[in-house]
């Protein structure tokens, strides 16, 4: 189980009601994060991945912090998340 | 693939404008005459309007050496052709000389440029000085030069009231100085509607040299659209871009519905917040209490936008409900609260509020405000200043109550607010003590709130802008996702950048490149006008829409590469202003504490003269300037038809190396 701290930004936290939260999840990648979030917040996922191709669209993003290092955007939904990690989405 | 495009001979294209009136204001404040004169078709062809034609018209007028603080001096207030249609959306661009010789150039939204569409004119052009304090009232064909010795000294909310009263019509758009402007104060703003800010690259200074309180405009006419069917359709692919639901950039929703105070945690997060006067860029501890997030739950809020905006939600008016400050009102654009929280360590957001208010009704600048307050904070911090040298103010970083009282003594020019009213270049040269290495300037105006250290482009945008920091001049900074664009539509429009090389925010290389396409867009987009925070999706990045909405509202049928060459045109202009003051490549830098300072709490270091003279030789390789000077080269200069500029350059003995 990995332990994520998670932010919303901009109107993502209107979507979740809320600014920050503590996910724990099975799996590993941001994809894996999303499909979570998805159960908590149906929709949620699709307003990050395209329905129709899995692909992440151009209309929202998401950083990752991790380490106390600044955090940088990711673009590839398979990349591999570690407990502890910061990630924020808008 | 490269044209000469030279200026064509005068000639009409048909006996009535479409877009634009065909008409410049001219106001003389010391003989009290108005006169109209007939826009040359030409210039509308090679500078477009707004931006680029208040460049052109500072450039023949306002010679070298001419002081700012002169009646030699002019203030234009500039409109385009598109402005007073949706595609306009209220900006205008206000000009003139900046006291250092800088260019003088600011946008603002709201309401003015369009009123001053219908009322019949492009531009308004201020010459001369009054004795007296006036204000211009333009009310479709007739203009008055009015006393304004009663509403001299108010605030410019004071002023809006006064005039619409006087005259009898609340619905008078206005442009206005506060007290700041009156006192000469450093980067003093010009408000309107109450709360939208510019021109803080001297406008306001200068209008307040020549006794001019303000400019009033009521218009009955409307703007005529040369082919409305083609209009429609062009704005409809524009609208589609900025689509909340499906436009193509990361930005769009998010800034669209929250503003630019949702940036407060994403910046933070990202190493992107200029903290305790830049000495760190994360405030992770404080980020949720500042951010827009944090603001809606300690205000009122609500939707306030400019003219046709498509992001009403941007702005936000506001009202405080509760605590100290309960009942101030004001709104909130962009992010500049910001600036009176991180960059002073104030994480009481409404107190932020309250300075951002106080601001605009002073005409106090806030930027120049924000980080002349953050560099005395960091003289108390380090001992540099106490209380006793600040009229016993204890002004350390947090303070909020220090900082508000200080706001206002700057626009008063009182005690200790005197010395940071003439800009925190000079106060800092004047303390001295080493307080020049934090004070954060470039071309001896502040710094506003984009990133340096850790976002290259930025950061040579800021130094080689020709107004000071201004990051409408290039923004938005990066293209939204590498893959909006393909490498092969970006060929086929001859844009040279690699997307993909030009994300990655610590990356020299490129850079230089992918600035030459921002500004030169950018001098197209706010010629038009257009607003830069609507640029979104591939608005930026593919003009050939911007080209079709010209021919479609004013009937000009400028091909794309002209087009181009109009913006880079612009930017070639603007240049030769400065380098005709006596500008070079030694000041398009960055301060101190970009180029030497790392940052720990996000663990990259400085950026370096090295890497910033790397991509200066790049931006000037691009955009055909000599390397060692920034002096445009006579070659791009001929290919442009700037022969006004090389002439000029004969004269003064400006030559390349």
């Amino acid at each position: 189980m990995l332990f994520l701290y998670v932010k919303y930004a901009g109107h993502i936290s209107v979507v979740t009601g809320k600014l920050k939260e503590v996910i724990e999840m099975k799996g590993e990648t941001v994809y894996d994060l999303l499909r979570e979030l998805d159960r908590k917040y149906p929709g949620f996922r699709d307003i990050f991945i395209n329905p129709e191709d899995g692909i992440p669209n151009l209309r929202t993003a998401i950083s990752l912090q991790r380490s106390g290092e600044c955090a940088s955007q990711i673009l590839d939904p398979k990349f591999k998340l570690k407990g502890g990690d910061n990630i924020m989405l808008w | 693939m490269r044209s000469n495009i030279l200026p064509k001979e005068d000639e009409r294209m048909s006996q009535k404008w479409y877009g634009w009136k065909g008409t410049i204001l001219r106001v003389n404040l010391t003989d009290r005459k108005v006169t109209k004169q007939e826009l040359p078709l030409t210039w509308a062809r090679n500078y477009i309007g707004c931006r680029g034609l208040n460049s052109k018209i500072l450039f023949d007028e306002v010679k070298a050496g001419t002081q700012a603080l002169s009646a030699e001096n002019k203030l234009i207030l500039g409109t385009g052709p598109l402005e007073g249609t949706p595609i306009g959306m209220g900006r205008m661009s206000a000009t003139t000389k900046a006291v250092n010789g800088r260019l003088g150039e600011g946008g603002l939204g709201g309401f003015f440029g369009p009123e001053l569409k219908f009322a019949g004119y492009d531009f308004v052009v201020v010459e001369g000085k009054s004795d007296t304090p006036v204000y211009i009232w333009i009310k479709d064909e007739e203009v008055e030069i009015r006393e304004a010795a009663h509403i001299w000294g108010k605030t410019t909310w004071e002023t809006e009231r006064i005039i619409k009263d006087e005259l009898g019509d609340q619905d008078i758009q206005i442009r206005s100085i506060g007290p700041a402007g009156e006192n000469l104060v450093h980067a003093a703003v010009l408000i309107g509607n109450l709360n939208r800010s510019g021109a803080r690259a001297g406008f306001g200074e200068v209008m307040g040299f020549k006794k001019l309180k303000a400019v009033a405009v009521r218009g009955s006419g409307g703007v005529q659209i040369a082919h409305p069917d083609d209009f429609e359709e062009t704005y409809g692919r524009i609208r589609k871009e900025l689509d909340l639901k499906k436009s193509p950039d990361m930005w769009t929703a998010a800034w669209g519905i929250m503003g630019g105070g949702m940036l407060a945690r994403i910046f933070s997060q990202l190493g992107n917040l200029q903290t305790f006067n830049a000495q760190r860029m994360r405030w992770d501890e404080h980020a949720d209490d500042i951010g827009i997030e944090a603001i809606m739950t300690v205000c009122e809020v609500r939707p306030k936008s400019c003219f046709c905006c498509p992001f009403p939600s941007a702005t936000k008016w506001f009202e405080i409900k509760e605590g100290p400050y309960s009942g101030t009102v004001g709104e909130n654009s962009s992010a500049l609260e910001l600036f009176f929280t991180s960059i002073l360590g104030i994480s009481y957001v409404p107190a932020a509020l309250k300075a951002r208010s106080l601001c605009n009704q002073l005409g106090v600048d806030a930027f120049q405000a924000a980080y002349s307050i953050g560099w005395a904070m960091e003289c108390y911090q380090k001992g540099i200043l106490s209380k006793g040298d600040m009229d016993g103010l204890e002004l350390k970083f947090g303070n909020y109550e220090a900082m508000l009282e200080m706001i206002r003594k700057i626009a008063y020019r009182e005690g200790f607010g005197d010395v940071l009213a003439d800009g925190v270049a000079k106060a800092s040269h004047q303390v001295g003590k080493g307080s020049e290495r934090f004070a954060l300037t470039i071309k001896g105006q502040e710094l506003e709130g984009m990133p340096q250290r850790n976002f290259y482009t930025a950061a040579l945008g800021l130094a080689t802008s020709e107004a000071g920091p201004d990051h409408t001049r290039w923004y938005p900074p990066y293209p939204c996702h590498p893959a909006v664009v393909s490498p092969e539509v970006l060929k086929s429009l001859n844009v040279d950048i690699d997307l993909a090389s030009a994300f990655i925010p610590r990356k020299a290389e490129g850079k230089g490149g992918l600035l030459k396409w921002l500004t030169t867009s950018r001098a197209i987009l706010e010629s038009l006008p257009f607003c830069v925070f609507a640029i979104r999706g591939t608005l930026g990045i593919d003009l050939r829409v911007w080209r079709d909405a010209i021919e479609a509202g004013t009937g000009m049928d400028l091909t794309y590469e002209e087009l181009i060459a109009a913006g880079d045109r612009i930017m070639n202009l603007e240049r030769a202003f400065i380098v005709r003051e006596g500008f070079r490549r030694e000041d398009d830098t960055l301060p101190r504490r970009m180029l030497e300072e790392a940052v720990p709490d996000c663990h990259y270091g400085p950026l370096t003269q090295e890497t910033l003279d790397g991509m200066l030789d790049e931006y000037y390789e691009a955009r055909g300037w000599e390397k060692k000077t920034a002096i445009p080269r006579r070659g791009k200069l001929e290919e442009l038809g700037l022969k006004e500029v090389i002439d000029e350059f004969e004269q003064l003995g400006i030559q390349e190396r």
